[in-house]
């Protein structure tokens, strides 16, 4: 990660605005991604969700659309 | 850490969800990525999809109509006819959602009826939640549950599959469960009232 990306303002989101956006939001046109351990997802997640853990999120991007918004926790 | 990532490669619009899945207060699904996906070959076609979802959605019909034969309880045996009725409009939509793709159905008469919808085995899952079967609200939030594992089993699927017309009949089946969620959770508020 470049300092650049460091200092990059990222947009939080309130639960309740998340769900309100996926309510609004045909399915297929966004993101939600999982960047937890696959014991975690397991437990419990937000339907549809995708699972990329964070140590393989790197390499991983080309299994996500950069054009459609994503919603990550 | 996630978000910045991705927005340092080029992804336009990526939100941080505040306090993660902890502070999350909406529907959760459970299970592993992979679960019930091993029958999955990624080839199917939209046809085998729409099979699928039929065959779910009737089996969870028959399933709300089964656990009517259980009761007397009068509010009970109305809400799980509502319930059943639902599940008959929602295969009639995943027919409807079929023609609008055009994709052309094959025999729907063969249908499973010991896999109810979200993928459980029937007769487990009626052990499993016998004491939470007996009231209204408790039948409606093991509805809601079911609803949910099912929209994140569509979901899932629509990852996994190649052909488009197959991802795109299982988003629009997907959005029909969360539209059918949203119904759930309002008969459930108006009980609590």
């Amino acid at each position: 990660m470049g300092l650049k990306e460091l200092f990059t303002p990222v947009e939080s989101i309130d639960p309740e605005n998340a769900q309100e956006f996926i309510k609004k939001h045909k399915e297929g046109t966004f993101t939600l991604l999982d960047v937890r351990q696959p014991y975690e997802y397991e437990q419990e997640h937000i339907p549809g969700a995708n699972l990329i853990p964070l140590p393989e999120l790197a390499d991983s991007l080309d299994q996500l659309e950069t054009d459609k918004p994503v919603v990550v926790y | 850490m996630a978000a910045q990532l991705l927005l340092g490669k080029g992804f336009k619009e990526v939100y941080n969800l505040k306090g993660g899945i902890k502070a999350w207060n909406g529907h959760k699904a459970a299970g592993p990525r992979e679960f019930h996906l091993t029958f999955i070959t990624k080839d199917e076609k939209p046809q085998q999809m729409l099979m699928l979802a039929y065959h779910l959605e009737e089996a969870l019909r028959v399933f709300y109509l089964e656990l009517l034969e259980r009761t007397e309880d009068h509010e009970l045996v109305g809400l799980l006819k509502d319930l059943a009725a639902f599940e008959e409009q929602h295969k009639n939509r995943v027919m409807q959602t079929c023609q609008d793709l055009g994709i052309t159905a094959s025999d729907t008469e063969h249908i499973q009826e010991d896999i109810i919808e979200g993928g459980f085995d029937k007769k487990t899952f009626l052990r499993d939640n016998a004491p939470y079967l007996t009231s209204p609200s408790g039948v409606l939030t093991v509805a809601m549950m079911l609803e949910t594992q099912s929209l994140d089993l569509y979901l899932r699927l629509a990852e996994e599959v190649s052909d488009n017309t197959a991802r795109t009949f299982l988003f629009a089946i997907a959005d029909e469960e969360k539209n059918h969620l949203a119904v759930l959770g309002q008969l459930l508020e108006k009980r609590s009232e």
